[in-house]
């Protein structure tokens, strides 16, 4: 048994399938006459292990993401096809007389650079394309290096550490878990697997010395402890325990909306990143989308997306939520992430600088195709626009202008309910000012924490002073939501402390309206307010407000958490 | 040996995507098929040759196509273009 730190919770059984890294240093080798023709059989088997794959990516994309996206694998398989491409690699191996993969990255890399010489945008971007097929190639010839597109099955994925976008490649459908040796909680790869519901586990020093493909493991990733070659009786009694929560899990999703017993209403949202989190969500009961957020359509890209590209991604989401609340953020992104086609200045301190709101009102064209777009999309479903990083009416005032501008350039759009974020202490201690300007607020924890607190949570000598249950946070929690009741506002929170179970009768307490999280914490949150009375929450609440430290706070809830 | 022109009339011209379909449609046919823009040519059957014109919208292009079917692998590749590569097609 080895202890590490949860990440995402749930019970996993399956083999382990060990991942590498994506880089790999290709060295440079000549290589002898007599080597030539066994350098040229490795090349050819790797490419037709390439088109393999490929052919197969083409058919899974087509079937589970688009046509469109499988279009983009037929045309790397064309390029892995194109003798223009193959023939250069050969000419390496037998006139130049180099190792395969040399062979492959050089050959790559020349085509690589006459793209990037191109003098159209769209037609540069594609030297990631072949860099990408390249990639593949060697992955091939070089064994033992894998990629994310093959794993069976039943696996759980051990890794030193992943990124967002491997993490993301995951499905739930296909792996049971996943054992990383770095990697904390608050990482975008943790926010990924607990949006997909996948369990996961990091903290693992030495993990991958310690285990082998193919070993069974379980792993408790609520507890955060794997079992490595686990007797049949353990794994019997795992798989005991984790029908056992899925049965659970499944009274509580279909069992009705969440409201304690003296039948105070508590809307469950989700926060989702894509139109494949919203899948996740609705599988989890989410009530509906509390936060959704739009960066991925912004970033890893060379051009800001179209209206259109735009339109039909919110219209998805829309469409996909049934009539459910969808609650859009628009653009919410700093000098920390920048993009390439706007000319961000280096900041001395993103945090505090043109970021959110202040971004989207100063790239007013980037801002208006993004509500044109919303517009358009809001006739398919229950839609409501929230604006990030709000900290003076000004700001709301202005957003409101540009939306009514967007307005006069849409043919047609169905009402809209327009909500600001609560995440600078000056928004929070101004909510009865904001609260005549919208329609509704959303409580974002995590930078209200960190700018309240004055506390950059990514910054390991301070980040134990982060404390979402200081005090100071409550009390800007309750001033926000009484003055959005007094005028009739609903009011959500959408930060990480919404998942939290120890959190939810001080949440509800509080009086929040909807509380958005993670899918995959709804359930364990539901179930957590189907047992509270909302008269005993809202004296927790208010007690907790007086007390002197997020510490007395916790040692609070924890007491009247037990039981559950 | 025929030839004819074609006008982009897509969005993102002869970019990836739409390069496949083109290439696939090439391939089809036995001609030697080569696309002319300007004082550049590429093989129509080489998607590497194909993006490498770099071929945008509004961008004049000429098919030339030489053997057996090569009336028909013109029509079809013009029509492909005129069609903006069929139904669907999202800027890219």
């Amino acid at each position: 048994m080895i202890k590490g730190l949860s990440i995402s919770p749930g019970i996993g059984i399956g083999k382990i399938y060990k991942l590498g890294g994506m880089q790999v240093d290709i060295l440079e080798r000549t290589i002898s006459e007599e080597e030539i023709p066994g350098e040229m059989k490795r090349l050819e088997e790797a490419l037709d292990k390439a088109k393999e794959e490929l052919k197969e990516l083409v058919l899974k994309s087509r079937e589970k993401i688009g046509k469109e996206e499988a279009q983009i694998f037929e045309a790397h398989l064309l390029i892995l096809e194109d003798p223009s491409l193959t023939d250069k690699i050969t000419q390496k191996i037998k006139g130049e007389k180099k190792n395969a993969s040399w062979a492959v990255k050089e050959a790559v890399e020349e085509v690589a650079r006459t793209f990037e010489a191109l003098e159209d945008e769209y037609f540069r971007a594609r030297a990631v394309d072949i860099r990408d097929i390249g990639g593949r190639l060697i992955n091939f010839l070089e064994s033992g290096h894998r990629r994310t597109g093959e794993i069976p099955p039943g696996s759980v994925v051990a890794a030193k550490e992943l990124t967002p976008s491997e993490t993301a490649s995951f499905s739930a459908e296909i792996i049971r878990g996943i054992l990383t040796e770095k990697g904390g909680p608050t990482s975008h790869a943790a926010i990924v697997a607990r949006a997909l519901g996948i369990p996961a586990i990091s903290s693992l020093p030495g993990l991958m010395d310690k285990v082998n493909d193919g070993d069974i493991v379980v792993l408790d990733g609520t507890e955060g402890v794997v079992y490595l070659n686990p007797s049949e009786e353990l794994i019997l009694e795992f798989e005991e325990k984790r029908k056992k929560l899925k049965q659970q899990q499944e009274l509580l999703i279909w069992g009705g909306p969440a409201a304690t017993k003296d039948g105070k209403r508590v809307e469950l949202a989700a926060n989702i990143r894509d139109p494949r989190e919203a899948k996740a969500a609705i599988k989890q009961g989410a009530e509906g989308i509390g936060l959704f957020r739009t960066e991925f359509l912004f970033i890893n890209r060379e051009q800001p997306p179209s209206e259109e590209e735009q339109f039909e991604t919110y219209r998805e989401v829309l469409k996909l939520m049934e009539g459910r609340p969808v609650v859009v953020r628009t653009l919410d992104i700093g000098g920390d992430k920048p993009l390439p086609y706007l000319d961000l200045a280096q900041e001395e301190n993103p945090f505090l600088g043109l970021r959110g709101i202040r971004l989207t009102l100063k790239y007013r064209d980037l801002f208006k195709t993004q509500l044109k777009a919303l517009l358009r999309a809001s006739l398919y479903g229950n839609l409501k626009i929230m604006y990030p990083m709000v900290a003076s009416i000004e700001e709301v005032r202005e957003a409101k202008k540009i939306l009514e501008e967007a307005k006069n350039e849409v043919n047609k759009w169905a009402p809209v309910e327009i909500g600001i974020m609560i995440e600078t202490p000056a928004a929070a201690l101004s909510a009865d000012i904001l609260a005549r300007e919208v329609d509704f607020f959303s409580i974002g924890t995590n930078d209200l924490t960190q700018y309240t607190l004055a506390v950059d949570r990514g910054n390991e000598e301070v980040t134990a002073l982060y404390d979402p249950y200081h005090p100071a946070i409550l009390r800007l929690i309750y001033t926000t939501v009484e003055a959005a009741h007094k005028f009739n506002k609903w009011v959500g929170l959408c930060g990480e402390l919404g998942g939290e179970v120890t959190a939810a009768a001080l949440l509800v307490g509080l009086g929040l309206d909807e509380i958005s999280m993670s899918p995959i914490f709804i359930p364990q949150v539901k179930q957590a307010i189907l047992h509270l009375s909302y008269e005993e929450a809202r004296k927790l609440a208010l007690k907790a407000l007086e007390l002197p430290s997020g510490q007395a706070v916790r040692e609070l809830l924890y007491a009247g958490t037990k039981g559950y | 040996m025929v030839s004819k022109e074609a006008v982009l009339l897509n969005e993102a011209g002869l970019h990836a995507r739409p390069a496949a379909l083109f290439v696939q449609e090439a391939k089809k046919f036995k001609s030697k098929i080569i696309v002319h823009k300007g004082d550049k040519q590429a093989d129509a059957k080489s998607i590497l040759g194909i993006i490498s014109l770099a071929v945008t919208k509004g961008t004049s292009i000429v098919i030339t196509a030489e053997g057996e079917d090569e009336k028909e692998a013109v029509e079809t590749l013009v029509g492909l273009i005129n069609s903006k590569f069929g139904e669907g097609m999202k800027n890219d």
